[in-house]
């Protein structure tokens, strides 16, 4: 239902100052991009419902975030900070432009009880600059629920030991974060493709930046995992579950090259897109998630 | 009923066959000629011949057969008195020769009772005219997704010639974020926004008042960070499509650019180029693809100057993901190329979710150049490339020709 912008821009300064009982407002930010769409991270809010977070991969490859889907009673505050800021943007008169394909899609949608207002930009649009602080809001929303572990949050961790003597070596793990079980789709399990892998991943240090030039960020290669024959449970299944706080471990060590040993950055990366080819019960997490990187020391 | 002698075939191609006899049988006149006189392939003509003191229902034979060769292409036959018409569809006319013939002359023998008379004017048969190229432009809509197709097209011998010239441009990829007025550590403790780099393994925001790079608050993961692309414009880096943003310092000048451009077109040739023929579904020749076939040939070109496409060659500290205008040097996979040259031709996404598909079919399908895995062309990506070929080849020979795409 699209409603007049006044109706609208009314509804968000009432839910923005003291909310009415049975006042209706429900905002989501979705934002994807990649070609094809491996990016992607949708947040809501409802007053009086649910908020919630959903990623298959964060928006910055790095950081050790986790991907997932999580879930909690939407925090009253939050619903007013949202809306203030929605308010403050003057979301009613910002209108949608084209998106190319494979841009990044950037989409926000309010609906209160006068009515629905969707804008869908692409990712250089200046109302991104517009929108940054409902941007800051729903950002405050998903790291919350992050850290309250309410849902099914998959982690990449990395073991990496370094003896004084001989080379390094690594080992992935992965870590259910969430309070609920979940369904791990497993990325050396089914036909190979470009989008599915578990490993681990190497970058020089770049040299230090000069002053007043931006330098290259860390370039990751993939170090091979070692030749193996028939991985144990729960590595041969197309998926797994992994439960609430529950921790696997590949049961394979990479070997870090003694050129990696100058400084280099160390991290694993957990990537698998597929989808189960049956709906299921648990939350499925697919995408791709990145371990905090650790440094190899000269 | 007298029976006239025959004539002579010496007489062929006269036009007029008179009798040489001096027989007691009144003399008896034949010609022939092609109406209409210009064909092409598929069109109705016919051969329309007169005569006189013919009986009714007379039996005429006609062989058609192209100048200059001894087997015909084909035989009508049909029946008449003073006139005779024989009508035939045109069909299995081989345009052969280097450089390929724009006509190809076809000679209809009409015997009658025993004379023969071949048309005094040809029927000139012509092929799809060899063009030079012509722009194509159109927009396609996916849901939330639009975008523009330009190229050329031209008919050259037996090839559809496809050309795209991308203007090629350098750009820079910067981030910012927004800080969250919240207090530590939940919080950055300050409002606003701020472009970001990563230094190392670790995220510094450009803090204004001191003209300084300083670490973040938080983990970069706790942040929403946005993208912005920059161009240079004279030493400084200006935002593309912001041009009030500038970046606070210089961008390196990009080490990859050329090696880039080369993988790029090669992808795009080896995807696009010569994998398909634009085949004419209405030809009547019995020969498949041996008339109204086409090789599509693609050739994209770089320009850094103008081109039917502005695109950026996008320097950037991580690897990226590319989009139809954004092109990566970090984005290690080649297919992106083909994939993005695809969208440009007229072709769809099939990948899933939220690839702008091809609202007619939503079709999704991995092991394609358009899919998740970005791999080989399909014959439906070239929908759109047919339909232009079509409209451009019935405007210039006014016909109505219908086509499809084959490998």
């Amino acid at each position: 239902m699209e409603g007049s912008k006044d109706a609208i821009a009314d509804a968000l300064r009432r839910m923005a100052g003291t909310p009415p009982a049975g006042a209706k407002l429900a905002v989501e930010r979705l934002r994807r991009k990649g070609t094809p769409g491996l990016w992607s991270e949708e947040t809501s809010i409802e007053h009086g419902g649910k908020q919630r977070y959903a990623t298959i991969r964060g928006f910055v490859d790095a950081g050790g975030a986790p991907i997932g889907q999580w879930e909690a009673t939407a925090d009253r505050d939050a619903v007013q900070a949202v809306a203030a800021a929605l308010v403050g943007a003057k979301v009613w008169e910002l209108a949608s432009a084209p998106v190319s394909p494979g841009a990044e899609l950037n989409r926000w949608r309010v609906a209160t009880d006068q009515g629905e207002h969707t804008i869908t930009v692409p990712g250089n649009s200046t109302l991104l600059m517009k929108l940054s602080q409902v941007d800051v809001q729903f950002r405050r929303i998903a790291n919350a629920l992050i850290a309250s572990r309410k849902g099914a949050a998959l982690k990449c961790l990395l073991d990496l030991k370094a003896p004084a003597q001989g080379p390094a070596m690594a080992q992935i793990g992965l870590v259910n974060e969430g309070d609920q079980d979940c369904l791990v789709m497993n990325p050396l399990a089914g036909l190979p493709d470009p989008q599915s892998f578990l490993r681990i991943e190497a970058a020089a240090p770049p040299p230090p930046q000069q002053p007043g030039v931006t330098g290259p960020g860390l370039r990751y290669v993939p170090l091979p995992l070692p030749e193996h024959g028939k991985l144990p449970d729960p590595w041969g299944a197309e998926s797994f579950v992994l439960k609430a706080g529950e921790r696997v471990v590949l049961p394979l060590r990479v070997t870090i090259p003694l050129l990696a040993h100058k400084g280099h950055y160390i991290r694993a990366v957990y990537s698998c897109y597929r989808v189960p080819a049956t709906p299921q019960k648990l939350p499925v997490v697919r995408g791709c998630t990145f371990s905090t990187e650790q440094r190899l020391e000269p | 009923m007298s029976r006239c002698s025959r004539p002579s075939t010496e007489d062929a191609g006269s036009g007029e066959t008179p009798s040489r006899t001096t027989a007691t049988c009144p003399r008896r006149l034949l010609r022939v000629e092609w109406s209409p006189r210009e064909a092409y392939c598929g069109d109705r003509v016919a051969l329309i011949g007169t005569a006189q003191n013919m009986q009714p229902n007379t039996e005429a034979n006609a062989s058609i057969t192209p100048r200059g060769a001894t087997a015909a292409t084909d035989r009508v036959r049909g029946t008449g008195q003073d006139t005779f018409n024989l009508p035939w569809q045109v069909h299995n006319v081989l345009f052969t020769g280097t450089p390929k013939p724009q006509t190809c002359e076809l000679i209809g023998r009409l015997v009658v009772e025993g004379q023969l008379a071949e048309t005094p004017d040809p029927l000139v048969v012509r092929r799809v005219p060899d063009r030079g190229p012509e722009a194509v432009s159109f927009h396609l809509t996916s849901g939330v997704y639009r975008w523009d197709c330009n190229y050329n097209l031209q008919v050259q011998n037996d090839d559809l010639r496809v050309t795209i010239t991308l203007h090629i441009q350098k750009a820079w990829l910067g981030k910012w974020v927004s800080f969250d007025p919240a207090a530590l550590p939940g919080g950055d403790g300050r409002s606003g926004w701020a472009f970001v780099k990563q230094d190392g393994a670790t995220w510094k925001y450009w803090h204004t008042s001191s003209s300084s790079w300083r670490a973040l608050p938080r983990n970069i993961s706790a942040y929403t960070v946005n993208d912005i692309i920059f161009v240079r414009s004279g030493t400084s880096y200006v935002g593309l499509d912001d041009a009030s943003q500038t970046w606070p310092e210089a961008f390196p000048e990009p080490t990859n650019y050329e090696s880039r451009k080369t993988a790029w077109r090669n992808n795009i040739q080896s995807v696009w180029d010569n994998q398909f023929k634009l085949l004419r579904t209405d030809c009547p020749s019995s020969a498949p693809r041996s008339c109204c076939c086409w090789n599509i040939r693609v050739e994209m070109n770089w320009s850094e100057t103008s081109g039917d496409k502005q695109m950026y060659a996008v320097w950037s500290q991580q690897n990226e993901r590319s989009n139809a205008r954004d092109w990566y040097l970090s984005d290690p996979d080649d297919g992106m190329a083909g994939h993005e040259c695809g969208h440009l031709f007229g072709a769809y996404d099939e990948y899933l979710p939220d690839g702008a598909l091809d609202p007619a079919t939503n079709t999704v399908e991995n092991d394609s150049i358009m899919g998740q895995n970005l791999t080989r062309a399909h014959e439906r990506h070239f929908n759109n490339l047919r339909d232009q070929a079509a409209s451009k080849i019935n405007g210039w020979i006014s016909r109505t020709w219908t086509f499809s795409v084959v490998r």
